[in-house]
């Protein structure tokens, strides 16, 4: 196989070409020859490569057995439909809740809850947080509850539940440092929202371990070591 | 506390992050200097080809014989009255590269642009990093001054509590340009042209006082950073590629009423501009169109530029996202924007969308954009 200059989309190592092995993709789990593939046998098939946000969310979260809210975030993170920072990211959040509560084994008509959550997020623009005071990643967290729940404004008990996921989720991405940064949004919102499910509505979801951010190179605005989220080990190894 | 009235950075404060004791080798530009427009024209040209060769930091000082107003990148407040107030008083007006600050050069003040790579550089290092490469240049004219009297601030150069310069700051890739004016008497106010409540107010011609030659100038500046710093020093005689280069802006940019008057950057200098907007990793689809555009970049040579973007990663050959100093065109942008994956765009417009081109039709459309574009014909 020979190396070419390509990092790889999910993991960054160098990719390898191939000589048309059939590999399963990495988003969509379609088995298919393969042209690039990395160390870790890491593949993106020729569909996914020109999906637009939309569409490598909802085929990934279908696809995909994983109840590691964490590493879904991170793997569609890492798409090139996905920039550092815009809207797509409200997409993700509910995608992401409602792929793992499902794999935990609380099963759901998965592919049309998620198109129903999309459509919903897809409601929150560019810059809604500064100014609808509603940051789109946040607003996952009660999008996901009230498609959980059935929630409708006429069930004053889930309306309710609805409302107090929304106030958890925004207050945690406001306590979050002073930049616009939707990656931290992503998973402070997925850790806040993971929490809101186990504990309020006593589904078996896995907690989301502390988040350590993948992304930090790639942001001029990033606060580094200022941010919850940024691994404390790249800065030591900056200082030696 | 300097004359702006902002705690200023002493020259004693600097950090080590980048330090010019550090650079092996400082290059002189030693070729002719133009003069007017055609200067700007001259400082991109170095930059990029001291970017295309991954050059060292290079130097170059010049006088204005006829004064020349390079206004920032960004439009100014009042910017129509301000270019009527020039062509009224005789001075030729061009846009730079960088969104700062307005330069005025001129026979009274030292023009100077230092061209070095950029180093990553965070943006509150910036101005210690400039102290550490404009000191000598200063030191250079003034040899009087302790190297602690100078400091920098807001894009000011400033000795005591006088500012008797300005630059300005602008990216290429991984290498940074700064272009600055200096007043070449420390007891004088740098005078500035100021866009006032009450009107324009332009001041700085009416002092012409001295002539320096700009040789003494050069000598004075290497007998610095002789001393200073050691560095091995080296002439950079102009190259054809920096003349060409040159020849190219001065035509097809800074001459250019579009860039000039409305910050319309040309897409590229003389050619079209050919774009393809492909996914990451490359598709079949987007390895096709690779080669077919590959094809037409070197059938149609001198007419033709090529880029290729992929998708969340930037430039093909750059892999860093958008480089400083190159932009997507309006159709790599909406292409973005929509998704629309692979795309090709000619001239700003898209052409083809998530389809392959058939070769001879696009080298059709590339003749038709060259001759509308240029009105001649591309064979």
């Amino acid at each position: 196989m020979n190396e070419i200059g390509f990092p790889c989309v999910v993991c960054g190592k160098r990719l390898l070409e191939t000589r048309g092995d059939v590999i399963s993709c990495s988003y969509c789990g379609h088995d298919e020859k393969s042209d690039f593939v990395c160390k870790d046998r890491h593949f993106v098939c020729e569909t996914c490569r020109t999906c637009t946000p939309t569409e490598i969310i909802l085929k990934t979260s279908v696809a995909t057995p994983t109840d590691d809210s964490l590493f879904l975030a991170n793997l569609l993170m890492h798409h090139p439909a996905i920039p550092m920072s815009g809207p797509e990211h409200h997409l993700l959040v509910p995608a992401i809740l409602l792929t793992a509560t499902h794999n935990a084994g609380h099963r759901m008509a998965l592919e049309s809850r998620l198109r129903q959550a999309l459509k919903r997020a897809n409601r929150f623009g560019l810059g809604s947080c500064a100014n609808l005071g509603a940051c789109g990643a946040a607003m996952g967290v009660p999008i996901a509850i009230s498609l959980l729940i059935g929630a409708e404004y006429t069930k004053p008990e889930e309306r309710k539940t609805v409302l107090r996921a929304s106030a958890v989720a925004m207050t945690a991405v406001a306590n979050l440092p002073a930049l616009r940064c939707c990656k931290a949004s992503v998973y402070s919102s997925l850790s806040v929202g993971t929490d809101f499910i186990r504990r309020e509505l006593e589904l078996g979801v896995p907690p989301v371990p502390h988040p350590t951010c993948h992304f930090e190179g790639n942001s001029l605005e990033c606060v580094r070591q200022e941010c919850p989220y940024f691994e404390q080990s790249k800065l030591d190894g900056d200082l030696t | 506390m300097c004359t702006t009235g902002v705690p200023i950075l002493r020259t004693e404060q600097i950090g080590r992050r980048f330090d010019v004791k550090q650079a092996s080798v400082v290059r002189f530009y030693t070729g002719p200097n133009p003069g007017g427009i055609w200067d700007a024209a001259l400082d991109e040209a170095i930059l990029r080809v001291t970017c295309e060769d991954h050059g060292p930091l290079t130097v170059r000082v010049w006088l204005n014989k006829s004064p020349v107003l390079v206004l920032p990148r960004s439009p100014m407040q009042k910017e129509g009255a301000f270019i009527q107030e020039c062509s009224t008083r005789g001075i030729h007006v061009t846009r730079g590269l960088s969104g700062r600050r307005c330069l005025l050069h001129g026979p009274s003040v030292l023009s100077f642009s230092l061209v070095d790579e950029s180093n990553a550089l965070a943006s509150g290092d910036l101005e210690r990093e400039i102290c550490q490469l404009l000191s000598p240049v200063i030191r250079g004219i003034q040899s009087e001054i302790p190297t602690s009297e100078i400091a920098f601030d807001q894009g000011h150069v400033i000795v005591g509590e006088s500012i008797v310069g300005a630059f300005n700051t602008s990216y290429y890739f991984d290498y940074l340009m700064l272009q600055g004016v200096v007043h070449v008497h420390s007891n004088q106010h740098f005078t500035t042209l100021k866009i006032t409540k009450e009107g324009t107010r332009l001041t700085c011609l009416d002092q012409i006082q001295s002539h320096v030659s700009s040789q003494h100038i050069m000598d004075a500046i290497k007998k610095s950073i002789a001393q200073n710093h050691g560095l091995q020093m080296t002439n950079m005689p102009a190259s054809v590629r920096v003349t060409e280069l040159m020849t190219e802006l001065h035509q097809w940019k800074y001459t250019n009423n579009d860039w000039v008057y409305h910050q319309l950057e040309p897409l590229a200098l003389g050619r079209i501009l050919l774009e393809s907007y492909l996914a990451y990793p490359p598709t079949n689809r987007c390895r096709e169109i690779i080669a077919i555009v590959d094809e037409i970049s070197k059938k149609y040579a001198d007419k033709v530029e090529c880029r290729k973007w992929l998708r969340g990663r930037g430039l093909m050959s750059w892999l860093k996202g958008v480089p400083p100093g190159l932009r997507p065109s309006g159709g790599v942008v909406q292409a973005s924007k929509k998704n629309i994956v692979p795309a090709v765009v000619v001239q700003g417009n898209i052409t083809h969308e998530r389809k392959v081109p058939v070769y001879d039709d696009l080298c059709e459309i590339v003749e038709t954009a060259y001759n509308v574009t240029f009105g001649g014909t591309s064979e």
